[in-house]
């Protein structure tokens, strides 16, 4: 997890397969913070969540946002984007445990019980992504096969 | 400016869902009142000032096709925002409701989705959150 | 017939419950008691009913996940309300896929029922787990 209040940073998590990466920025207090999540439920490794809780999506989005409301954001200003949750096998029926697709479904629920909405995502699908949070401008860029494009 | 929205829908828990997309959506909303059915929605049209209605199709007593005629056949009401938030799938009568001057929103849908719709049907591209204080996690 | 079935419930626990349905070997037992029932009638080119029975166990989690609440719901009413919905939801999802794009049905309000029918044989039945615990979802045709 990067969080930053530095208007020259860029925040970067590269190859996202099957984690997701989570961006949340607040353009008034111009705070920004870069998640990189592998598993939905901690539950399966309480030991391995205490010691890294950034690993999962139920333990590592909350230490996002609380990470960011202490570098000075605010929850009803935060803009939360998302990529990643590929499944990265040659075709959907043969990636038994989907953990992609219980990654997303995971943060969504979260999310929702939280009453916080997505902004923007780009998931799923069979390849990889490289997400970059800009903190001049809040501008959340992918980089896909060479191809570069804003969510 | 506040808007003031109407649910109708025969399910408590689908009109839950709707009221706190729409409390979370980033829109201002000023009162929400909830009908069970076409029937009770236009009793509360008739005495209240309402910005936007969310209207299920499928429901007892009057359903919500007979809701939309009447809404648009009544010289007061006929300009209201709709938007109908269905399970209907019947493309011909997606085209039919839509010729109503309606959106039209499927279920099972997300809350992201809604909110773009109702974004689009208002006119309002962002707004200030009215998020509700009772946050448990973060 | 099975095929909509299984991927209008599979979409509506995703996205009205938040949960991840996985498919369970198809000769498996659908009778159980600790389970809550619904039934929604369709009428149109083809008519029939759809219920969908859920374990207790699962029921009041898929309550909270579809409400946001942070507890899981008991409230009797609750319950069933929210069962009706998915019910409905599976209903009007599977149809087009049996009936044809265009059909029109009329679908009945969800109404609670006891146990399954003795002796009636369903057209089809999508059987799920859902995290721990069973639901299932059956077809019949008039």
């Amino acid at each position: 997890m990067k969080i930053s209040s530095r208007s020259d940073d860029i925040l970067i998590t590269y190859a996202l397969g099957s984690c997701l990466g989570i961006t949340i920025f607040d353009p008034i207090a111009k705070v920004g913070g870069l998640l990189h999540v592998m598993l939905p439920a901690s539950i399966v490794n309480p030991a391995k969540a205490a010691n890294n809780p950034y690993m999962f999506v139920d333990t590592g989005v909350p230490e996002l946002f609380k990470a960011c409301y202490k570098a000075g954001a605010k929850k009803e200003r935060l803009v939360l984007k998302v990529a990643g949750g590929a499944s990265l096998q040659n075709n959907e029926d043969s990636d038994q445990f989907q953990i992609g697709k219980r990654n997303f479904l995971m943060l969504r629920k979260l999310l929702w019980k939280n009453n916080v909405l997505i902004k923007a995502h780009d998931v799923g699908e069979n390849f990889s992504r490289t997400m970059l949070l800009e903190m001049s401008t809040g501008n959340v860029i992918l980089k896909i096969n060479n191809e570069t494009t804003i969510l | 400016m506040s808007l003031n929205v109407l649910i109708v829908d025969d399910s408590a828990a689908m009109r839950s869902i709707i009221q706190k997309t729409l409390q979370i959506s980033g829109l201002e909303i000023g009162h929400v009142y909830q009908a069970k059915n076409g029937e009770e929605a236009l009793v509360m049209l008739e005495e209240n000032w309402v910005d936007l209605a969310l209207v299920d199709i499928n429901m007892p007593v009057m359903d919500g096709e007979t809701l939309i005629n009447r809404v648009r056949e009544n010289p007061d009401l006929a300009e209201l925002p709709i938007v109908v938030v269905s399970t209907e799938s019947s493309e011909a009568r997606i085209v039919q409701l839509r010729s109503k001057d309606v959106e039209f929103i499927h279920k099972p849908f997300a809350p992201e989705t809604l909110r773009e719709t109702v974004f689009q049907i208002t006119g309002v591209d962002n707004g200030t959150s009215t998020l509700p204080s009772s946050n448990f996690d973060f | 017939m099975e095929q909509a079935l299984y991927q209008a419930a599979i979409l509506t626990f995703e996205e009205l419950g938040f949960i991840f349905p996985i498919e369970r070997p198809s000769d498996d037992e659908c009778e159980n008691e600790e389970s809550t029932r619904v039934s929604v009638k369709f009428n149109g080119s083809v008519s029939g009913e759809i219920v969908l029975q859920v374990e207790n166990t699962i029921l009041p989690t898929i309550a909270s996940n579809m409400l946001g609440t942070e507890e899981p719901l008991e409230d009797e009413e609750i319950l069933q309300d929210v069962l009706g919905e998915l019910a409905n939801v599976i209903c009007g999802n599977t149809l087009p896929s049996i009936a044809g794009k265009n059909e029109v049905f009329r679908l009945e309000p969800p109404r609670k029922i006891n146990k399954l029918e003795a002796g009636e044989k369903p057209a089809a039945i999508a059987h799920l787990d859902v995290e721990e615990s069973r639901a299932d979802v059956l077809l019949y045709l008039n």
